[in-house]
C-alpha cells in the first residue's frame, strides 16, 4: 500500500492578481479567432472560430486540439482576438481618468515634485509598516487626488489642461473627444517609477494595459453551447456577444484597410466598444444594455460572479453536497437524545465508504452479499482507484477479489455518526452530530428534547443529514459537533437541550411531596426508564426513584419554577449526594433554555452523563403522566365571580377616567390613555393570577411548573383581552371618524378605539374578532420584515468575523491583527463555564 | 503555557473559602473552563448574535409611561450601534448632576429647562422678504416672546452676533444685506436664521427630569449634545453620557465608545428578554473599534477591510475588489477562513490550525510535527 500517494501536500498557498498584458494574452493563447462563424455546414467547429476545436470541447467524445483530453479531463483553453483599434476596458474607466489627470498631458510625468516624491516613498514605507496594505492604499488615494489638483507639471513646466470624463467613456481634452488610440499612446508615457505612487505595478499593471489592443477569448468550456431536444445547438449568452463583437471588429478592419471614410470607422470603432462593454459588464450607467431578440438580458461576465447566485456566493462559498438525504421530521421519545432515526430507503442508498482491514473483511463480505437488502453494500472501490457496482453479475467476483486496502461503500449502519441540520443554519447547533438508529417508515425520527437547537418543530419540517465520507470529519463529527457535547449554547451558556411541556408536568408530579409508588409500579418505571436499581421496599416516593437518575456525588441547590410562586419551602431544589431530598423539578431546572440543573451537570459530569440523564428522565416523565396524568377542560379558565367583578370594575373605572381626560383638550391625552390601557392590563393581570386557584388547577399548574402557557396567555383567555393596538397607537383608522360603521363618530372612548371587553372564552364579539384580527396582523407583517433584516445582519457580522481566532496565548487575532488580549477578559469559554462565570 | 487565573476570580474565591483554601481547585477550575484555542471565537459572536437578533422586535416598543421618551429599540436599534452610524435616529442623553444639585428637584428642573434649545423658528411668528429693498423682515409676538423670556432686543443682539445688518421696528426685525441679488439667496438667509439657536444646547429638543429610589433627579433628553453638556459646571462628567456611539468616541475617545457599544447592545437585548453573554458582544465592539475609530460592521468598515481580497469579494460588490487588486498586484494570502472555503482547502481555524503529520510518511521537508494535537 503506497501511503503517500493518498495524502495531498501541496496546498493553494496564495492568488496573485494583475493585469494581463497584451503579450502575455497572445502568449496563453491557443488560437487567433479570425472568423465569426461558429460551425460550418456539417456542423462541425470552423477553424479560427468562437467554437474552434483548440478552446476546448463540449461534446463528449471529441478531442480537444490543444491537450489532447476529452470532455472529463479538458480544462478549456483561452484564444484571443487581434483588434483592429484599441479599446477601452470599462471597469478601467475610473483609473485612467485618475491616471490622465494626474500626470502630464505633455511629459507624461507624475505632477508631484521630484523632492516631494521622495519624502512620499518614505511616508508610505512607514504607513505600510505602520498601518499595513490598507493604509499604503489610502495614503496612494491621497497622493493621487494631490497630483490632480496640479496645475503646472513640475518636470518640464508646462501647462495642464485637464481631463473631463463624459460617462461612460469618452474623455474630453481641450475641447475634443480623446480617442483609446489616444488615450492609450498618454497612458503608455507614463514613467515605470512614477508607477508605484499611482497605485499600480509595473510588472503586473502598466497602465496601458488597461486598454485592449489584443482581447482574450474564453475557452468553450465556460460556455458551452447546450443542445436542445429538436437537435438544434443553442449558444451561450458569451459566445452570442462574442460573435458580435468579432463581426464587429472584422468590418471596422475592413473599413479601415478599404480607406473608409472617417466617419464610418468612427462609428464601427464606437459600436466594437460597446459590445466588449456589454461583454464584460451589462449594466454600466448610460451604456444600453444588451438583449436577446425576446427581451431578455444577456448575462455577461460581471453577472456571473456578482450576487447571490453569482460564482462567490453562489458556487465557491455555497457547494452542494453528495451522501446526504433530506425528509419530513417526526418525533420519537423513545430513541435516544444524541440518535436520529434514518429510513431504511435512506440507510441503504447514502453510504459510507469503509477501508477493507483484516479485521472487517468478514463483516464486509457479508454485506457484500447481501447487496440487495440491508444492511448493504452497493460499491467497491479498489486500490487502483476503480469504483464497481455489486450486482448479480459482479457480486462473485468482487468477494473474490476482495481484499485489505478495498473500500466497501456500504449502506449507514446503526451508531453510525452524520450530521444533521436543519435550516436556516443561524448557528453552529443548527448543524449537529447524531448516531444514526436505522427505523421502519419513512421520516427522519428525533427527540423532541433536541428541537431546539435546530428550531424543529413537526408541522411538516424536512431535515438534511450527511454522511461522512473520512476518517477527520468522524471524529470531528463525534467528538467536537456531537449533540452531546453541545447541550448548553456557546451563546448564553444555558441548555438549549431539556425537557418541555409533558416531560415537565411529568417531572413536576413525579417529584411532588405527596407522590407514592408501590414497588411493582416503580418497576415499570425503572424498567421504562432504563434504570437499573434493586428495589426492596413497599413503596417508594417520586423523588427516590427520580434520584436514582442522579450522579451519586451531586450536590445542587437551587429555586424551583414552582418555588418562586408559591414560596413553599419544600419545593425548592435540594440535591445533596445524589439524593432529592425536597424540591420539585420543572422547567428551572430542567426546562430548555432555563435548566440549571442541566447546566451544571453539563459542567461538572460533561456531555454523556447529561445526555444520559434527559434520556432517562424523558421517559420517567413520560411513564409517570401515563400512570398519574394531567388533563385540563374549560372549567379550569372559569374564575371566581369576584375576580370576574374585579376585572369589569377595572375596565368601568378605566372607562370613566378616560371619558373625564376626553372632556378637557390635551394634545397628550392619547398617550396618556394608552398608557392608561397598559396600566389596566396590569391590573386584569394581576386580578387574574390572583383569581386562579392553586395547583389544582391542572392549567395553573402547567403555568407554575413553567411546562407551558404563562399568565400572559392566561388572562385575555379567562379574564379580558384588553387594548389592541396598531403602529403603537390606538386602532383609528377605517371611515371617517370612527372604527367601523358600528360606533358614533368622533367617540374617542374605550371601546370605540379597539378595547376589548370579552375573552377568549367567552368569545369575542365580531367588531373586537376583527379589531383584533387588525392587531395580530400587525405582528405578522413584523414577522416577515424582520426576518430578512436580520439575515444581513448576520451575513454582515459573520462577514467580518469569521478570521477572530484565539491564539495560543488565549490573544483574539485576525491575522496579525490582535483584537483582544485575552479573550473575553478572562478567557473563559460560555458554554464550559457557568454561564460565564467561574463558580466553584 | 500555564495560564493565570484572574484576580477577581481568586478573590470571590478567597472570600467564599477563605485564605487557607487549596487555590490548586480554582486553577483546575479555570483551566476546564477556558476557551479552545485555535476556536473561531468571531464566528461563535457572530452567530449569537445573529441567531438572537431573529427573535428581536422590529417595531419599536415603548413600554408605556407618559415619562418615557420614545428611543429606538429592538431589532432596528441594533443593527444602528453595528452600523456605527454617524446620525442615529433617537439620540437621547441620561444628564447627572453634581451631588449637592442632584437632591433639588427644583434646582435640577430648572437646569433642564436651561439647556432646552429654542430655535428663532420658534419665537418667529412670519416673515416677509423684498428682494426689491434687498432686506428680510422677521415678525414677533411679543407675548410669545415674553413667554420664552426674551426681548426683540435679545434676539437683535444674537442676529448681529452673526454679523448681520439689523434694525429694529416696533415687533418686527428687519435685516438688510446687500449682496443679495436673487431671491434664493434670501431664502438661504432666512434659513440660516430660523436654525439659530436663541438659548439652551444645541440639539436638545426635549428634557424629562426623571427621580431615582434614592430621592435624586436626574435629566433625560431627546436629542444630544454631549460636548456643550460636559462643558456646563452644573453636569456631573463621571456619569453623563450620550446614546450616540460616534459623538462619544469623538468626545470622550475610543475606549469609551467601545464601553458604549457594549451596553448599549446589552441593553437593547436585554429590553427584550434575550441573553447574550457580553464576551461576544465585546469581540464586536472591539473588532469594531480596535484601529482607533469606531468602525461599522458594513462595507464601508470592518468587512471592507478584512486582509484577504476574496474574503472581500465574496462579502459584496466582487468586481470593485477583484480589479483594484489586479492594478495594486495585490496577494490573497490563503491562510483566512473565506478564500480555504472557496478553495476546498481546510481552513486554519479550530482542528484546522493544528497539523498532525506523520514523519514515517510525510515529506521530509515539512519538518517536525507543529505543536500538540487538540482536545476538546
Amino acid at each position: 500500500m503506497r501511503l503517500d500517494t493518498n495524502f495531498v501536500f501541496s496546498k493553494i498557498y496564495g492568488i496573485e492578481f494583475g493585469l494581463l498584458s497584451p503579450r502575455m494574452i497572445e502568449k496563453m493563447s491557443s488560437v487567433a479567432i479570425t472568423s465569426s462563424e461558429l460551425y460550418d455546414i456539417d456542423g462541425f467547429p470552423v477553424d479560427g472560430g468562437l467554437a474552434d476545436m483548440k478552446l476546448g470541447v463540449t461534446d463528449p467524445g471529441l478531442i480537444c486540439r490543444t491537450c489532447g483530453n476529452t470532455i472529463k479531463d479538458c480544462p478549456g483553453h483561452f484564444g484571443h482576438l487581434e483588434l483592429a483599434r484599441p479599446i477601452f476596458n470599462v471597469k478601467m474607466v475610473p483609473k485612467i481618468y485618475d491616471l490622465l489627470n494626474a500626470t502630464c498631458d505633455s511629459c507624461g510625468r507624475i505632477l508631484i515634485s521630484d523632492s516631494l516624491l521622495k519624502k512620499a516613498t518614505s511616508t508610505m514605507d512607514l504607513i505600510e509598516a505602520r498601518e499595513g496594505l490598507i493604509g499604503k492604499k489610502r495614503y496612494v488615494r491621497k497622493l493621487i487626488r494631490h497630483a490632480k489638483s496640479i496645475n503646472t507639471c513640475p518636470f518640464c513646466h508646462s501647462k495642464q489642461n485637464k481631463v473631463k470624463l463624459e460617462k461612460p467613456y469618452s474623455f474630453i481634452y481641450n475641447g475634443q473627444k480623446l480617442n483609446a488610440a489616444d488615450v492609450r499612446e498618454r497612458l503608455e508615457r507614463i514613467n515605470d517609477a512614477d508607477l508605484q505612487f499611482l497605485g499600480l505595478n509595473q510588472d503586473y499593471s502598466r497602465p496601458e494595459w488597461m486598454i485592449f489592443t489584443v482581447l482574450p477569448i474564453p475557452p468553450v468550456t465556460i460556455r458551452p453551447p447546450i443542445t436542445l431536444e429538436s437537435g438544434q445547438k443553442s449558444e451561450d449568452d458569451l459566445t452570442h456577444k462574442l460573435t458580435d463583437i468579432v463581426r464587429t471588429n472584422q468590418r471596422l478592419a475592413e473599413n479601415i484597410k478599404s480607406g473608409a471614410p472617417e466617419v464610418i470607422i468612427e462609428e464601427l470603432w464606437d459600436l466594437l466598444q460597446y459590445h466588449i462593454t456589454t461583454f464584460i459588464s451589462n449594466g454600466t450607467a448610460q451604456v444600453p444594455i444588451a438583449r436577446h431578440k425576446s427581451g431578455k438580458k444577456l448575462k455577461t461576465l460581471e453577472d456571473r460572479i456578482k450576487g447571490k447566485e453569482g460564482r462567490f456566493r453562489g458556487s465557491t462559498l455555497g457547494k452542494r453536497a453528495n451522501y446526504s438525504a433530506r425528509s419530513t421530521i417526526s418525533p420519537d421519545s423513545m430513541i435516544h437524545l444524541d440518535e436520529v432515526g434514518v429510513p431504511i430507503q435512506i440507510a441503504r442508498e447514502v453510504t459510507y465508504p469503509e477501508r477493507v482491514t483484516d479485521i472487517n473483511i468478514d463483516r464486509l463480505k457479508s454485506l457484500i452479499k447481501n447487496f440487495n437488502g440491508y444492511p448493504n453494500a452497493s460499491y467497491v472501490i479498489t486500490p487502483d482507484g476503480i469504483r464497481r457496482k455489486i450486482t448479480e453479475n459482479t457480486v462473485q467476483n468482487i468477494l473474490d477479489e476482495i481484499k485489505p486496502g478495498y473500500i466497501v461503500e456500504r449502506s449507514m449502519l446503526n451508531g453510525d455518526i452524520i450530521l444533521f441540520n436543519r435550516q436556516p443554519s443561524l448557528h453552529r447547533l443548527s448543524i449537529m452530530g447524531h448516531s444514526v438508529k436505522v427505523l421502519d417508515g419513512k421520516t427522519l425520527r428525533i427527540n423532541p428534547a433536541s428541537t431546539l437547537p435546530y428550531n424543529a418543530d413537526f408541522d411538516g419540517d424536512e431535515m438534511n443529514i450527511h454522511v461522512l465520507q473520512t476518517e477527520e470529519a468522524l471524529a470531528e463529527a463525534a467528538l467536537i459537533m456531537n449533540i452531546k457535547n453541545n447541550i448548553v449554547s456557546p451563546r448564553h451558556g444555558l441548555p438549549l437541550i431539556g425537557s418541555t411541556q409533558d416531560y415537565i408536568s411529568g417531572c413536576a408530579i413525579l417529584t411532588r411531596k405527596e407522590t407514592r409508588i408501590d414497588k411493582s409500579t416503580a418497576e415499570d418505571f425503572l424498567v421504562f426508564a432504563g434504570i437499573d436499581a434493586d428495589l426492596n421496599r413497599p413503596t417508594y416516593s417520586g423523588r427516590e426513584i427520580f434520584s436514582m437518575l442522579l450522579p451519586k456525588d451531586l450536590n445542587f441547590e437551587d429555586e424551583s419554577s414552582v418555588y418562586k410562586y408559591s414560596k413553599d419551602e419544600d419545593t425548592y431544589v435540594s440535591i445533596k449526594n445524589g439524593k432529592l431530598e425536597r424540591g420539585i423539578i420543572d422547567s428551572a431546572t430542567i426546562g430548555k433554555e432555563n435548566g440549571s440543573l442541566l447546566q451544571y451537570l453539563f459542567v461538572q459530569y460533561g456531555g454523556d452523563v447529561t445526555s444520559k440523564f434527559i434520556d432517562q428522565l424523558s421517559r420517567l416523565a413520560l411513564i409517570t403522566l401515563t400512570k398519574f396524568g394531567i388533563s385540563a377542560n374549560i372549567s379550569n379558565f372559569d374564575l371566581p365571580n369576584k375576580t370576574m367583578e374585579e376585572i369589569h370594575k377595572i375596565f368601568e373605572d378605566g372607562n370613566k377616567e378616560v371619558e373625564s381626560m376626553l372632556k378637557e383638550y390635551d394634545s397628550d391625552v392619547e398617550m396618556k390613555i394608552i398608557a392608561l390601557t397598559n396600566k389596566m392590563r396590569g391590573k386584569i393581570r394581576n386580578a387574574t393570577r390572583d383569581g386562579i386557584t392553586g395547583t389544582a388547577n391542572e392549567i395553573n399548574y402547567m403555568m407554575i411548573t413553567g411546562a407551558k402557557g404563562s399568565i400572559m396567555n392566561f388572562f385575555p383567555t379567562a379574564g379580558m383581552v384588553g387594548q389592541q393596538l396598531l403602529r403603537d397607537a390606538r386602532m383609528n383608522n377605517g371611515y371617517e371618524g370612527r372604527l367601523t360603521a358600528h360606533f358614533k363618530r368622533n367617540d374617542m372612548g374605550l371601546i370605540p378605539r379597539g378595547f376589548v371587553v370579552s375573552n377568549y372564552r367567552d368569545g369575542l364579539n365580531p367588531i373586537e374578532f376583527f379589531l383584533h384580527a387588525g392587531s395580530s396582523r400587525e405582528g405578522l407583517m413584523d414577522n416577515v420584515i424582520r426576518t430578512p433584516v436580520s439575515g444581513y445582519m448576520n451575513r454582515r457580522l459573520s462577514s467580518a468575523l469569521q478570521d477572530l481566532k484565539v491564539a495560543d496565548d488565549l490573544s483574539v487575532r485576525e491575522g496579525n491583527k490582535i483584537i483582544q488580549f485575552m479573550y473575553g477578559e478572562d478567557g473563559l469559554d460560555v458554554s464550559l463555564s457557568d454561564k460565564g462565570e467561574l463558580n466553584i | 503555557m500555564k495560564i493565570e487565573v484572574p484576580k477577581k476570580y481568586i478573590e470571590k474565591f478567597i472570600e467564599k473559602y477563605g485564605k487557607n483554601a487549596d487555590i490548586g481547585r480554582l486553577q483546575a477550575a479555570y483551566e476546564r473552563s477556558l476557551i479552545t484555542k485555535g476556536e473561531d471565537v468571531g464566528v461563535i459572536a457572530a452567530q449569537s448574535l445573529g441567531e438572537a437578533s431573529t427573535q428581536l422586535t422590529l417595531r419599536t416598543k415603548h413600554t408605556a409611561g407618559i415619562a418615557a421618551l420614545n428611543t429606538t429599540s429592538g431589532l432596528p436599534r441594533i443593527v444602528e450601534i453595528f452600523d456605527a452610524k454617524k446620525e442615529i435616529s433617537t439620540p437621547t442623553m441620561n444628564i447627572y448632576l453634581k451631588p449637592e444639585i442632584e437632591k433639588s428637584k427644583q434646582k435640577v428642573a430648572e437646569f433642564a429647562n436651561k439647556i432646552i434649545e429654542i430655535k428663532a423658528s420658534d419665537v418667529i411668528t412670519s416673515y416677509n422678504i423684498s428682494l426689491r429693498r434687498k432686506e428680510l423682515t422677521l415678525f414677533f409676538d411679543k407675548e410669545m416672546l415674553r413667554s420664552y423670556g426674551f426681548t426683540l432686543k435679545d434676539i437683535d443682539r444674537k442676529l448681529s452676533d452673526i454679523k448681520l445688518n439689523t434694525s429694529i421696528e416696533e415687533n418686527r426685525i428687519i435685516i438688510k444685506d446687500q449682496s443679495a441679488d436673487s431671491v434664493k439667496k434670501l431664502i438661504r438667509l432666512r434659513n440660516k436664521i430660523i436654525n439659530l439657536t436663541l438659548s439652551g444646547v444645541k440639539g436638545i429638543s426635549r428634557v424629562i427630569v426623571n427621580e431615582t429610589e434614592e430621592k435624586k433627579y436626574w435629566v433625560m433628553t431627546a436629542g444630544s449634545n454631549l460636548k456643550d453638556i460636559l462643558k456646563m459646571d452644573e453636569v456631573d462628567q463621571s456619569r453623563t453620557m450620550s446614546n450616540n456611539i460616534i459623538e462619544t468616541a469623538e468626545v470622550l475617545g475610543i475606549e469609551i465608545a467601545r464601553n458604549l457599544i457594549i451596553k448599549e447592545t446589552l441593553e437593547t437585548l436585554e429590553n427584550v428578554g434575550l441573553v447574550v453573554d457580553i464576551r461576544h458582544i465585546m469581540l464586536i465592539a472591539d473588532a469594531m473599534c480596535f484601529s482607533g475609530e469606531v468602525k461599522g460592521v458594513n462595507r464601508y468598515g470592518i468587512t471592507g477591510e478584512s486582509s484577504s481580497i476574496l474574503a472581500r469579494a465574496s462579502f459584496e460588490v466582487p468586481l470593485k475588489h477583484l480589479i483594484n487588486a489586479s492594478l495594486e498586484h495585490d496577494i490573497d494570502e490563503f491562510k483566512y477562513v473565506a478564500n480555504n472555503i472557496i478553495s476546498n482547502q481546510v481552513a486554519p481555524v479550530g482542528t484546522g490550525s493544528v497539523k498532525l503529520i506523520s514523519l514515517d510518511y510525510g515529506r521530509k521537508d515539512e519538518g517536525k510535527p507543529e505543536g500538540k494535537n487538540k482536545e476538546k
